[in-house]
């Protein structure tokens, strides 16, 4: 009730501290890069930008799919996983050539994704822990499926143009992440799906007596995140040159879900910020590259996130 | 209305079924161990020896302790996903601390937990933050500190009593196994019949409520948060004895484990609900399983992962028909 009266209020008179509460993964984005540009050496130098990019990119397709997810008051901790899987099956699909086999890839990830979404929406499962069985099992699938080894891709081909190719310093992947962001913002802000999502989120018995499909809504939500995960298994493949089942998409849930909270998607729903999410990716991976490139021991990089995460939700918690 | 509502009680036999049915989702996975555990012996004529059986136990206990606390944490309603980044801490502090005796080698890691759960619980007791993103950012933070007390790992020289406290015997059971019993017994009895216990189950209930009838909610949350934390750091204690060394990652992927270890034992995520007789028949099934694919043998490894995904789909759509069918 209180959370319902606080959104309230935020949409009524608050305006200077509210906005400025939504802002604050941009401001603290842009100072950021302003202490890199004066203090990191080399940080000038724009092969930075394009390894950021190159890394950044995966991450921002799965952050897409944990943002919707979120939105709908869920989560989906698979994505990493499915990361995994769809780079095993792109190894295995290899003889059918490159581009059925990156196709198939990312139609591994939409079914694993759809029988997530199943799960959730049909037979009422949480969606942490369907998501969490999914994680160990398409971890395990995708293990079993190369016999835990890696296995090296081609090279050429639709593989150099994820992994290699950059127009400029601009890499392809980081065209077709911004194409799939604007894509995913607008589906969320002018149409009628994205409505749906942000509705089940906010209040999901409300938005089922209103008529909505709720249950439809969730079932595609959580497959369009597993089809963007298989999507970011392919980037992450090509990137490696390889398709390692234990190496790739590791850990990455937690990133998105970081970036996605810290861009300012709450994760008790309803509200989903697209572009927040992007930066927040974008943020902790300069982060990241900020404290190995002024040769700072990484794992103090890895406290040091920590501490932002809980920072930057002590501060979006903070009158809301 | 109080007399309307009296006729229109359910008849005496959907309660009774209501009953069974509420009895098999809290005991259905004692029910499974029992049936697993004999087709196993059916089928593996190796599974069914005094070793194998203790190996699986001694195997299991590290899980075991710490699905205590995340249990307490998933029946108040919250979540701990710092347990396995504390076991990699709790292994590397012991191996610091075994020079100065067991007893520094035990408390360490344990003191440590307490702390971190101590600030996790503030945060989410006091502040009001999400326990999962807490406790997902006490994940990367522990993590990143135990990486940065050891990038190799270490290994502990001279163990001694303390490695004889994982790795010896008391009236020819392993210590470890005896440990895992009395940290059932005691949580058991802490949750059952003391007043924490009804406060845990009341917040997970209830949380409003519970505040209302005055029940102490952000002590009992940061409290229940300090114990997840103690019990992981102590497992990652017991680990490190039992290994002989003190490993960043050791506690890998074990939050996801002792989640999946409770929630099959009858645990409910939504709180309130749950016995830790169900969570210790969780984390016996876990480590059954890895034993089975084990004797199989033929199997790779890695179908233990798929293996353990799939049961613990299994286990939750169970338990989903069957609050449905109470309904």
């Amino acid at each position: 009730m209180s959370e319902a009266a606080s959104r309230r209020l935020g949409l009524g008179g608050t305006a200077g501290i509210g906005s400025l509460r939504a802002w604050s993964v941009y401001i603290a984005f842009l100072i950021l890069i302003l202490v890199d540009l004066a203090v990191t050496p080399g940080f000038r130098n724009i092969f930075v930008l394009r390894n950021l990019l190159f890394e950044a990119s995966p991450i921002i397709l799965i952050t897409l799919g944990q943002s919707l997810a979120i939105g709908t008051r869920g989560i989906d901790l698979s994505v990493g996983s499915v990361m995994g899987l769809s780079a095993a099956i792109i190894a295995l699909a290899l003889p059918a050539g490159q581009p059925l086999a990156l196709l198939a890839g990312v139609g591994a990830g939409l079914l694993v994704g759809l029988f997530n979404g199943g799960l959730i929406a049909w037979l009422e499962i949480n969606p942490l822990i369907s998501s969490l069985a999914l994680l160990v099992a398409a971890r395990g699938f995708a293990q079993a499926l190369l016999d835990g080894e890696r296995v090296s891709l081609p090279q050429g081909g639709l593989f150099d143009v994820l992994g290699v190719n950059a127009y400029g310093d601009i890499p392809v992947v980081a065209f077709i992440a911004a194409a799939v962001v604007a894509l995913v913002a607008l589906v969320v802000r002018a149409t009628t799906f994205g409505r749906y999502v942000i509705f089940v989120g906010a209040n999901r018995l409300a938005a089922e007596l209103a008529g909505m499909p709720a249950r439809r809504t969730l079932f595609l939500v959580y497959g369009i995140s597993g089809a963007l995960a298989g999507l970011a298994g392919a980037f992450a493949a090509a990137r490696l040159g390889a398709s390692d089942p234990n190496y790739i998409g590791v850990n990455f849930e937690l990133d998105a879900i970081a970036a996605a909270v810290i861009g300012g998607t709450p994760l008790s729903g309803g509200r989903i910020s697209i572009i927040g999410g992007v930066i927040g990716v974008l943020l902790l991976q300069v982060l990241d590259s900020s404290f190995i490139m002024n040769d700072i021991d990484f794992t103090y990089a890895q406290i040091l996130k920590a501490l932002f995460i809980v920072a930057a939700l002590y501060l979006q918690r903070a009158g809301g | 209305m109080s007399v309307t509502t009296a006729e229109l009680r359910p008849a005496p036999a959907s309660e009774r079924r209501n009953r069974i049915l509420a009895i098999v989702q809290a005991r259905g996975a004692i029910l499974v161990l029992i049936l697993a555990v004999i087709a196993a012996s059916i089928r593996f004529p190796a599974f069914l020896t005094a070793a194998n059986i203790a190996d699986i136990v001694t195997a299991a206990s590290f899980l075991g302790l710490v699905t205590i606390g995340q249990s307490f944490v998933i029946i108040l309603g919250g979540f701990d996903l710092a347990v396995g980044s504390m076991i990699g801490l709790g292994t590397v502090l012991a191996a610091y601390s075994v020079p100065y005796g067991w007893l520094p080698a035990l408390l360490v890691p344990a003191l440590a937990g307490a702390a971190i759960g101590l600030i996790d619980g503030l945060l989410i007791a006091r502040a009001g933050m999400a326990p999962f993103i807490v406790t997902l950012a006490a994940l990367l933070g522990v993590q990143g500190l135990a990486l940065t007390l050891a990038k190799n790992s270490l290994v502990i020289e001279h163990p001694g009593f303390f490695g004889w406290i994982a790795n010896g015997s008391v009236l020819g059971v392993g210590n470890l196994i005896w440990i895992l019993i009395l940290g059932f017994a005691i949580a058991a009895l802490a949750l059952n019949r003391t007043r924490y216990g009804v406060s845990v189950f009341a917040i997970g209930g209830n949380e409003e409520a519970a505040t209302m009838l005055g029940v102490p909610v952000i002590r009992t949350k940061i409290l229940t948060y300090m114990l997840s934390g103690t019990l992981a750091g102590l497992s990652g204690a017991l680990l490190g004895a039992h290994l002989s060394s003190g490993i960043a990652g050791a506690g890998y992927g074990y939050e996801l484990k002792s989640i999946a270890a409770a929630v099959i034992g009858g645990i409910l995520l939504t709180g309130g609900v749950g016995t830790m007789a169900g969570a210790l028949a969780g984390v016996l099934l876990l480590g059954l399983i890895e034993n089975v694919i084990n004797q199989i043998g033929t199997l790779s490894s890695y179908y233990q992962n798929l293996a353990s995904g799939i049961f613990l789909l299994i286990a939750v759509l169970a338990q989903s028909l069957l609050s449905r069918r109470k309904r």
